[in-house]
């Protein structure tokens, strides 16, 4: 099991990065962990990798702590991180063989896993082209090739499918599930929340180093936001509008943008009735009404109180 | 025995090693660099300082300027490796490499313990083609028991000067300020030392630094052995003594300087 405790970071000029954040991976789980630009999870991923010593608290993968035992704890790691670099004058067979070498992987091995991982990922073509001839996102798959070489039980991910096409994307993500050990724990951070929606077991919401919120993707959006809902209409409405919508127990919000009535509701098809009744009984006449579920972002929206990048 | 950890750290040094090879003989132009560098230096110096010095009197034996010059040449290679190793590590933490590397099970100490030791084979190679290009066009003498012996030599000359400039890149946080520090120190500890020319020809004001500096102990040495076959025993506990302590500075320092990456 991956274990965080009470973690905190605070680097030398005094910026205090994470403020105590604690919790746990299970294994096969895959993890996301979303938040702001600025809110803390690369610093987050570079103390799970060990490259960043805590502050105070303590990390722990199936036990083995980094600090008392670095070289255990790193066989265990797959990392790509969020600007991968290679050797770039290398090829890509060098640049896996010597990441074999440093895993300490047996030669026949590296070969082996070298050359069914590029084949996976499309770039047996490619093997013997020095990585700066390569595109962004095939030095993407490279890197994402390199993490696995060596069969990681726990793999972080730092923005993995940054500058990847979509089809690149999925074949990414069905590689990392089949091709990492048996059970992965896959821990990974990013900006897109559509995937990390999709792809993510549970999702942990960080601001400003603390935790925001930690649960399944769908258990967040359940219980944090609800549904949205959107009427355009033609009139002036009358004062109290939004007040007494919120009044109604399943209406979260109501705000007026110019012509548009956005709400944030629990079960729409219970309460639209109601709405348009007393948007009716305010003096304005919808013209179009959309509902929409709430999504992994909206979530981060609303408990960030800021736009994600 | 190894511990599993220790027979990992070796492992570490290797695939460390293995690396700094693939790069070094997977680019023609470093290739070619590396070995006319010392090559051209040495034919410059060689024939236009000759002329100005064609006999040199080292500890009462008189020598040509070609022999007492070729030790030097050793070091001065020596010098310019250590010099752009130093250069690589910044340019791998500012890449983004050395927490790609780090974040493996290398560590800090097998890290710069590798760089050292390639940087240490780099400049083996070119030592042995100054002997080569001296004994070819220069016909400068030389028994395989002196050639295996200053090779030797230069080996711990390597260790000390990669050492010291490890050292120095350690203590430097800025990549430009390493530049200009190393490139002032390189020239410096270049003409006050006896690389070039006996140590009495040193300028005076120049003299204690001589005295402070590695690099003139390491010609000493090598020169020693290449001319009169011997190194005096005090010199050779020095240079023992120099070799261990740079790479225990350098290591310590590098551990803590790029202990976060």
């Amino acid at each position: 099991m991956l274990e965080i405790c009470e973690l905190v970071k605070t680097y030398p000029n005094g910026t205090q990065a994470l403020r105590g954040l604690s919790f746990s991976v299970e294994p096969g789980e895959v993890f996301g962990i979303l938040g702001p630009n600025g809110a803390g999870k690369t610093t987050l991923l570079k103390l799970m990798v060990g490259v960043l010593t805590p502050t105070s608290g303590w990390i722990s993968l199936d036990g083995v702590n980094p600090q008392n035992s670095p070289i255990s704890f790193r066989k265990l790691l797959g990392v790509v991180h969020q600007f991968g670099s290679f050797d770039l004058t290398l090829s890509i067979w060098d640049n896996l063989n010597i990441y074999g070498a440093f895993h300490g992987l047996p030669k026949h091995e590296t070969s082996r896993r070298i050359n069914h991982l590029l084949e996976r990922l499309d770039l047996v073509a490619k093997k013997h082209e020095p990585i700066e001839n390569l595109s962004g996102g095939q030095r993407r798959k490279v890197q994402i090739a390199r993490a696995l070489l060596h069969r990681p039980k726990f793999l972080f991910l730092d923005e993995p499918t940054t500058g990847v096409d979509v089809y690149s994307r999925k074949q990414i993500w069905d590689i990392v599930r089949e091709e990492a050990s048996p059970a992965p724990y896959i821990i990974f951070t990013s900006h897109n929340v559509d995937e990390a929606e999709k792809q993510c077991d549970r999702v942990l919401i960080i601001n400003q180093g603390t935790s925001i919120a930690l649960d399944t993707p769908q258990r967040l959006i359940d219980s944090i936001i609800g549904h949205r809902i959107e009427i355009r209409f033609e009139g002036q409405p009358a004062d109290g509008l939004e007040q007494t919508l919120e009044a109604n127990p399943l209406v979260y919000s109501a705000e007026i943008h110019n012509s548009t009535l956005r709400l944030r509701v629990e079960a729409p098809s219970k309460c639209l009735p109601q709405i348009l009744e007393c948007c009716s009984q305010h003096g304005i006449a919808a013209t179009s009404v959309v509902t929409r579920s709430a999504s992994l972002e909206d979530v981060l929206l609303k408990s960030t109180g800021r736009e994600l990048n | 025995m190894f511990s599993s950890e220790a027979a990992i750290a070796l492992k570490g040094v290797g695939a460390v090693i293995y690396r700094e090879m693939r790069l070094f003989f997977g680019n023609k132009a470093t290739i070619v660099l590396s070995v006319m560098t010392p090559l051209i230096y040495m034919l410059l110096f060689s024939t236009s300082l000759s002329k100005m010095m064609p006999m040199v009197n080292y500890n009462g034996v008189s020598v040509s300027y070609i022999e007492f010059v070729l030790p030097g040449h050793l070091v001065m290679s020596v010098l310019s490796t250590a010099l752009m190793t130093s250069q690589s590590v910044f340019n791998e933490k500012i890449s983004n490499m050395l927490l790609e590397i780090l974040s493996t099970p290398v560590q800090h100490k097998a890290y710069m313990i590798g760089k050292m030791f390639a940087s240490t084979s780099l400049a083996l190679i070119q030592s042995m083609l100054i002997f080569l290009c001296g004994i070819l066009v220069f016909r400068v003498p030389l028994s395989f028991v002196r050639f295996l012996g200053v090779l030797a030599l230069n080996t711990l000359v390597c260790v000390i000067i990669s050492g010291f400039y490890m050292t120095v890149m350690g203590l430097v946080k800025q990549f430009r300020t390493f530049i200009m520090t190393a490139n002032i120190l390189t020239n410096v500890i270049m003409f006050a030392s006896s690389i070039f020319y006996p140590a009495e020809q040193i300028a005076p004001g120049l003299r204690l630094f001589a005295k402070i500096s590695p690099v003139t102990y390491c010609s000493d040495a090598i020169r020693s052995f290449f001319l009169l076959g011997n190194v005096p025993r005090l010199l050779m506990l020095l240079i023992i003594g120099l070799a261990v302590c740079f790479t225990v500075t350098s290591v310590t320092v590098f551990r803590k300087r790029f202990a976060e990456v």
